[in-house]
């Protein structure tokens, strides 16, 4: 494609083309399950570089799409054929004002990085699960954390966004300027600038009460049903996530894991150790073979769940659902536990409720998640084919249809529509703001809306 | 361009030999003995009845002498094949009543394993084992391998043979020095099994055990030494090691480790860097500048060029000769060649020489100047030898080009050794010197190699801590082994806080697939206003920057630039120390070329102003570039 070789030299030379030594490496997401061939990769290192391969796509016939570590690709296939992927891991400056107890994040930053930087003067941030994963793409998607059940999402501690629009021109949102985009970055999930940098609040929580309990799969009905009564009343300090996890035979499982299933809860309590182990206490009161659980920084609780850092090809879908009664539990169990013939690396359930169920007061585009429970069906290809990973998950999240919420959570429900996402009211003006600022659709938006 | 074939004889195994790396076919093996008996007396003249006792020992053909020509004459056109016959007396010369062998020191690999050695006893520990551990790989198996059995060659076989045992228990002598205890014991089991009658071994390991806690064990090492001595020889330990018995059993504070292991039990994990400040994968080239020095302390003179692409590490190694020449109380004369000065007659030789050459460079005849500055270069080194550096020949003024290439063609006696860099693949004038260097066999041509991933692992260690491998192999493919640019990368990681994990490999992968020019001009961005500007003055200004005109030019401060200079030497974007320069020309150029148009409109006036009202050399007003 000739229209292409007007990037070159851009991003100081940090743009790969189809036939690059580079271009297969760097067009390579987190996700390798995604195959993408865009027509440009480009590496730019700050505002003004992304504003220059803004102007030479949109001039060339191009479109642009953003992607930090690519976490959230899948979305992304089959539509990049006539884009630059503009790829923002070079943007890694990271400021924490520990006074301020407010971080400023570019695009290239990783939780990891966060977590460290803040965990050195006692301050926490709202971080998702993995510390590999980018800090803009999951806030802008909105971002379940550790803490969302006291503190909310991730994408409303959000205080400022600066990015670059499809003009090429540079703005800093606030609450006060640009305030339409301030709130579309605040869970509207992209498609209507680069996101180059994010301003967002910490958390003054210096050590949690944090671990894991695990029993063999056998036990996941029962255990599970506990815990579903148990979430009812569990105060807002804690939020707890259960997984029927089948440790593949890998090497980078640790080794006592390795080849075994299990039904894992992990939870992280703000408080002393005191008032923790009373909140967990009828949870340690079902015989977990294993207990973790103890006082720690809080920036230990990077690592807490077994995901795997490096790239991986993995399959997702999920579903937010209202309440877990016995039934709900048994369904799931007979879907994904033993004998189900479920192939999924996992199944998870990440208890919501609290402020995550509350319009929050800074709202965005995504301000609350209508459910009490996201449940997520991760898989693995395991020999099987991705078809069959598909339909496993799928068997597994349509077993809760009964109690399924119409709502999705976008950032984890890669084949719902686009509307699910938020309000009808939301969905509208989230449409005017990226019409107003892109208004010949230069962005590939993160999700396909309806007719991009 | 490549010059001189580059003939290597080996004899730390079976006697090869390669000419540019590839075989030489040196014929049978009487043929090769006559060789083998030239290299072993070095450079001195071997009598032709010595030769031919080496090819025929008692039984000496009718007309040996005749035979022994025969074989010389093969092996002449075998090693010289280019030569006319005429000429094929480069390498084996004839000489009174026999013939010597005329090879740079480096040619032969007993002679520079014999040479390292030597250096490796005056250097510091860590220097040591770098250079112990290089020579002892030139080992492929018993000297003079082919001849084990002939009593002509057993003295010189016992010689060398004693050499690499005295080696390998410096070696591991050393690596104990630097904490390495545990590291070393088994290879000193090898060793003593190698030679249950070397006293020193089983002291080493004796010492080594106990610095690794082992108490037992090292009593236990002293009693099996006692047990083979006295079977084997019917002798008692000697002095060294009944001492040692004694402090061992006493636990004497002597036998510690002379710096009690500190970086050893901190961070087992880091490996340690080849060098303490970060220079790797540049073994071989380091011995051959040390040898080039011992030569010059020896009273002779040689030449040296460092030929590569930008950012290889060309500069960085005549660094090191002058520090391992400073080291040797040996003077360093240096010049930078700059493309801002290369309009100016003898600008390399000024720097070179100073004042000292200002009446000589105006006579009007080039020849009366070359001759003149011979001459100067000839009373200098009569005080003492001195090393010549140049960096980036092909910046070079013209007349300067031709004055070195006059004196490499007349260093025979003359106690100078010529250091020049030059980057490979540009267009410049000094062909004619590089021919001139090539074609003289007293020039050592080195050609660093790009770094391994195993340099690139030990350097991303020396500045991010230890690295993923994932992380390690994305800095290598992204750098493609270019020193200046691997440097630039962790420079700008680290300024980053970038962690060396598998999280990371595509930040690597996006500040490392820039090149090392907007690399630089990147890092300069995010410093504070005052350093960019700072920067960008030196740029401007080129050789002649210093404190007052960098101040003058940016217009800030002397404090605020000495800071601003601070910054930039730790950032390695200049260099640490004096005279201010940048680490390459590359990032001088990228700074410059980074300047806005206006302000550099601005700085050049202002420079130009500068140059009008001082006094300065006239040789170094810098031309403004646009």
């Amino acid at each position: 494609m000739p229209e292409t070789e007007a990037l070159r030299g851009l991003a100081g030379g940090a743009v790969h083309l189809p036939g690059d030594a580079l271009y297969d490496e760097a067009r390579m997401p987190w996700n390798l399950q995604v195959d993408e061939h865009p027509a440009a990769v480009a590496y730019p290192a700050d505002a003004e570089e992304v504003s220059r391969i803004v102007l030479a796509a949109a001039a060339s016939g191009l479109r642009v799409a953003p992607q930090g570590t690519g976490h959230g690709a899948p979305p992304l296939a089959g539509r990049l054929g006539d884009a630059v992927l503009l790829r923002t891991s070079a943007m890694t400056g990271l400021r924490v004002d520990a006074a301020r107890r407010t971080a400023r994040a570019e695009a290239g930053v990783l939780w990891g990085d966060v977590i460290a930087r803040a965990g050195k003067v006692d301050l926490a941030a709202r971080h998702m699960s993995s510390p590999g994963v980018g800090v803009v793409g999951s806030s802008l998607g909105g971002g379940v954390s550790w803490y969302a059940r006291r503190h909310g999402l991730q994408c409303s501690a959000v205080t400022a966004a600066e990015l670059v629009l499809a003009d090429g021109t540079f703005v800093r949102a606030t609450e006060t300027q640009d305030a339409d985009l301030l709130w579309a970055a605040r869970g509207g999930s992209g498609g209507f600038g680069v996101v180059t940098a994010l301003e967002f609040d910490l958390l003054p929580i210096p050590t949690v009460y944090a671990g894991m309990l695990a029993w063999d799969w056998r036990h996941a009905g029962r255990v599970l049903a506990a815990w579903g009564e148990w979430t009812a009343d569990a105060p807002e300090s804690v939020t707890s996530v259960a997984r029927i996890f089948q440790v593949p035979d890998e090497e980078w499982m640790p080794p006592d894991v390795r080849g075994r299933q299990f039904l894992m809860l992990h939870a992280v309590v703000e408080g002393d150790a005191e008032a923790g182990a009373r909140i967990l206490a009828p949870l340690r009161g079902l015989r977990p073979e294993t207990d973790t659980f103890a006082q720690v920084p809080a920036a230990d609780i990077a690592h807490l769940q077994l995901d795997p850092q490096e790239p991986t090809a993995v399959y997702a879908n999920s579903v937010l659902v209202h309440g877990l009664p016995l039934e709900a539990v048994e369904a799931l169990v007979a879907s994904a536990g033993p004998g189900s013939g479920s192939n999924l690396l996992f199944v998870e359930l990440r208890h919501l409720g609290g402020a995550i169920e509350r319009p929050a007061p800074r709202g965005g585009a995504l301000d609350h998640l209508d459910g009490s429970f996201l449940v997520l069906g991760v898989g693995l290809d395991v020999g099987t084919g991705w078809s069959a990973v598909r339909e496993d998950a799928t068997r597994v999240l349509e077993s809760l249809a009964p109690w399924t919420s119409s709502a999705s959570y976008l950032s984890m429900a890669y084949e719902a529509a686009a509307r699910r996402g938020r309000s009808a009211s939301a969905y509208e003006r989230l449409h005017r703001i990226r019409r107003a600022a892109d208004p010949d659709g230069l962005f590939v938006a993160p999700q396909r809306a309806s007719g991009d | 361009m490549d010059g001189q074939p580059q003939l290597h004889l080996h004899v730390l195994g079976e006697l090869t030999a390669t000419r540019d790396g590839a075989v030489v076919d040196l014929g049978g093996r009487r043929q090769r003995a006559v060789l083998a008996g030239l290299i072993m007396l070095r450079d001195q003249v071997v009598p032709a009845d010595r030769l031919v006792d080496c090819v025929w020992g008692d039984q000496p053909p009718a007309d040996a002498t005749g035979a022994l020509q025969a074989y010389v004459s093969h092996l002449r056109r075998r090693l010289e094949p280019d030569a006319t016959a005429r000429q094929r007396d480069g390498v084996i010369a004839r000489a009174g009543p026999g013939y010597v062998l005329r090879l740079a020191p480096d040619a032969v690999d007993a002679w520079a394993f014999e040479a390292a050695v030597e250096s490796a006893a005056g250097q510091a520990p860590s220097d040591a084992v770098c250079t112990l551990e290089t020579t002892l790989r030139l080992w492929r198996g018993p000297a003079y391998a082919d001849y084990a059995g002939e009593p002509w060659a057993q003295a010189e076989i016992a010689r060398l043979t004693e050499l690499r045992a005295v080696a390998r228990e410096r070696l591991l002598a050393t690596r104990l020095e630097l904490g390495e205890a545990q590291l070393v014991i088994g290879e000193l089991e090898a060793l003593v099994a190698d030679d249950p009658l070397r006293e020193e071994r089983w002291r080493l390991l004796t010492l080594a055990l106990y610095r690794a806690h082992r108490q037992a064990a090292a009593l236990e090492a002293l009693r099996r030494a006692r047990q083979v001595l006295a079977d084997e020889l019917g002798v008692d330990p000697g002095p060294a090691l009944r001492s040692l018995e004694a402090e061992v059993l006493a636990q004497s504070p002597d036998l510690d480790a002379p710096s009690p292991a500190k970086a050893d039990n901190a961070t087992p994990l880091v490996p340690r860097p080849r060098k303490p400040d970060g220079l790797v994968d540049r073994e071989r080239e380091l011995a051959v500048l040390r040898t080039k020095l011992e030569d010059l302390k020896d009273g002779r003179g040689g030449s040296v060029l460092v030929e590569g692409p930008a950012g290889i590490g060309k500069t960085r190694l005549l660094d090191e000769l002058r520090k391992l020449a400073v080291a040797d109380g040996v003077l360093v004369r240096s010049a930078r060649s700059s493309a801002l000065e290369q309009g100016f007659d003898y600008g390399v030789v000024r720097q070179l020489f100073d004042a000292a050459v200002d009446d000589v460079v105006r006579r009007d005849e080039r020849f009366a100047v070359l001759r003149g500055l011979y001459e100067i270069t000839a009373d200098l080194a009569k005080d003492a030898p001195f090393v010549l550096c140049v960096d980036d020949v092909q910046s070079s003024d013209e007349a300067s080009v031709q004055f070195l290439a006059y004196l490499v063609r007349r260093l025979d006696g003359l106690p100078v050794l010529v250091a020049l860099a030059v980057r490979s693949g540009e267009p410049h004038d000094a062909d004619d010197l590089l021919a001139e260097l090539a074609g003289n066999e007293s020039t050592s041509m080195l050609h660093p190699a790009p770094l391994t991933e195993q340099g690139t692992a030990a350097l991303v260690a020396d500045r991010l801590g230890r690295g993923a491998e994932a992380f390690v192999a994305a800095c290598h493919r992204m750098t493609s082994g270019s020193p200046l640019l691997l440097r630039q990368l962790l420079r700008a990681l680290a300024d980053q806080g970038v962690p060396p994990d598998v999280a990371h490999v595509d930040t690597v992968r996006a500040v490392g697939s820039r090149a090392v020019t907007s690399l630089v001009t990147l890092r300069l961005r995010r410093m504070p206003a005052t350093v960019t500007t700072v920067a960008r003055a030196v740029a401007v200004l080129g050789p002649v920057a210093d404190l007052m005109s960098v101040a003058d030019l940016a217009q800030h401060s002397e404090e605020d630039v000495a800071s601003a200079l601070d910054v930039l030497a730790r950032s390695e974007i200049l260099v640490d120390g004096h005279p201010l320069d940048f680490v390459n020309p590359l990032v001088r150029d990228a700074i410059h070329a980074d300047i806005p148009t206006g302000e550099r409109a601005l700085l050049h006036e202002r420079m130009n102003r500068r140059l009008k009202s001082s006094s300065s050399r006239p040789g170094h007003a810098g031309t403004p570039r646009s």
